[in-house]
């Protein structure tokens, strides 16, 4: 018997770990194990604070995490910035992360969540650099009445497999109300 | 087929713009239109050459193929097919993203954002600027303000700016004239910094070569790691994080 997809709409974020491979390469597997599990109890750290969002999924040393909302999604993220900033400002955590979020419809699927919404954020953060986060109009959209201040715009790009550009902004500094 | 497009009125054309008939999108053929209200241009192209022209007291002008449209002085310019020139008033901001081809921002602009896969990028002034970009070269003149640029593999080169915001992968970094703070990443490509004025600067990198040029008579406080986020100490001009997992690090004064 097979399972009734079910559809989501919210937004998808996915971090990425800024030069990771060749860190790995000239500090040794080691040292790339304790830098994910640093990242992981630091991401852990914030989702409990943001119960609607959870980690999907680790790919490599990136992250993706699914929240119900834009807002819900932006807090997490700017959270999961300023404690990875703090620890590499205290010299404990060696990389710069960065981030992307899109918004839109997924699918369920099991514990991940598929779609298209998940391809264009997974583009956008491979766009952002160390500790910057964009974010797509559509999150805009989705944030509706909430404060956002310092977005600043960054372009329109062209994802594979849609039709129409993506235009894309960058987020300063947030302070996001759901 | 450059007559017969203005004359023929076909939806995507050579095409002179106006915004004084908006909001809807309007075309104008054979004389260009005023357009001092304009503040922002954004340009979606695709695999072409985008070339922008800033000139003083220039309508919003399109030379090229595309579909055009205005509302409260937001200029939309879309579906971009061929080579593409754009005139606009100096000082306009821009929003630019193509796939591929060279694009070229001459004149002084406003605030000017720049997403593209690959193909030379090539501005000559700015007062602000975004440009990101996988693999392309990307040279900027002078910015007045914070000059921020994100390539994955192509070179960057700055030839003067007020704060930098710099990150890449591979590509090398080079940074002339810098007045204000400075931040800048790369994962294996070098950096090169040389400073106009004594300000904060943070370079890192993971094998790339750092090299930092001071001001003559700067004193610079170089935190260890171990001293990372300490105060920086009274006669210090101004902080220097240079740090590299494996490539060398120089800190200079001139």
């Amino acid at each position: 018997m097979t399972a009734v997809a079910t559809q989501l709409v919210g937004s998808v974020l996915f971090t990425d770990l800024v030069g990771f491979t060749e860190f790995n390469d000239v500090s040794g597997d080691a040292a790339a194990v304790r830098v994910l599990d640093h990242q992981r109890r630091l991401i852990d750290g914030v989702l409990e604070r943001h119960p609607g969002s959870r980690l999907v999924k680790e790919l490599g040393d990136g992250l993706m995490i699914w929240s119900p909302d834009a807002p819900g999604a932006i807090s997490s993220a700017s959270e999961f910035l300023a404690a990875v900033d703090t620890e590499r400002d205290a010299g404990s955590f060696p990389l710069a992360v960065r981030l992307g979020i899109h918004h839109g419809s997924v699918t369920e699927r099991g514990h991940d969540v598929v779609g298209q919404t998940v391809n264009i954020a997974a583009r956008i953060s491979a766009l952002a650099g160390p500790s910057e986060l964009l974010v797509s109009d559509e999150v805009l959209a989705a944030c509706g009445g909430s404060q956002l201040r310092g977005v600043e715009p960054v372009g329109p790009v062209s994802v594979k497999g849609v039709a129409t550009p993506v235009w894309l902004h960058r987020i300063e500094l947030v302070t996001a109300t759901p | 087929m450059f007559v017969a497009a203005q004359f023929a009125l076909p939806p995507r054309a050579v095409c002179l713009l106006s915004h004084r008939l908006a909001p809807h999108p309007t075309w104008s053929y054979g004389r260009p239109m005023k357009s001092d209200a304009a503040h922002v241009v954004r340009i979606s192209g695709g695999r072409h050459r985008v070339e922008v022209f800033a000139v003083d007291g220039s309508a919003v002008r399109v030379e090229g193929a595309a579909d055009v449209s205005e509302v409260d002085g937001r200029f939309t310019i879309s579906n971009v097919a061929g080579r593409l020139a754009v005139f606009v008033d100096t000082g306009v901001d821009l929003v630019i993203g193509t796939t591929s081809g060279r694009i070229a921002v001459t004149g002084r602009v406003g605030h000017l954002a720049i997403v593209t896969e690959s193909g030379r990028v090539d501005v000559d002034r700015a007062s602000s600027v975004d440009i990101r970009s996988e693999t392309s070269r990307v040279e900027v003149g002078a910015v007045t303000g914070t000059c921020r640029i994100r390539s994955t593999s192509g070179r960057v080169e700055v030839r003067s700016c007020c704060r930098a915001d710099i990150a890449g992968d591979s590509g090398r970094i080079e940074l002339h004239k810098v007045t204000g703070e400075v931040d800048a990443h790369s994962v294996s490509g070098r950096i090169e910094l040389s400073m106009e004025a004594a300000n904060d600067i943070r370079a890192e990198t993971v094998t790339g070569r750092i090299e930092v040029s001071l001001p003559s008579g700067s004193l610079a406080f170089q935190p260890p790691e171990s001293a990372l986020g300490t105060l920086r100490p009274p006669g210090c001009d101004c902080t220097v994080i240079a740090r590299s997992t494996t490539g060398r690090v120089v800190v200079t004064s001139r």
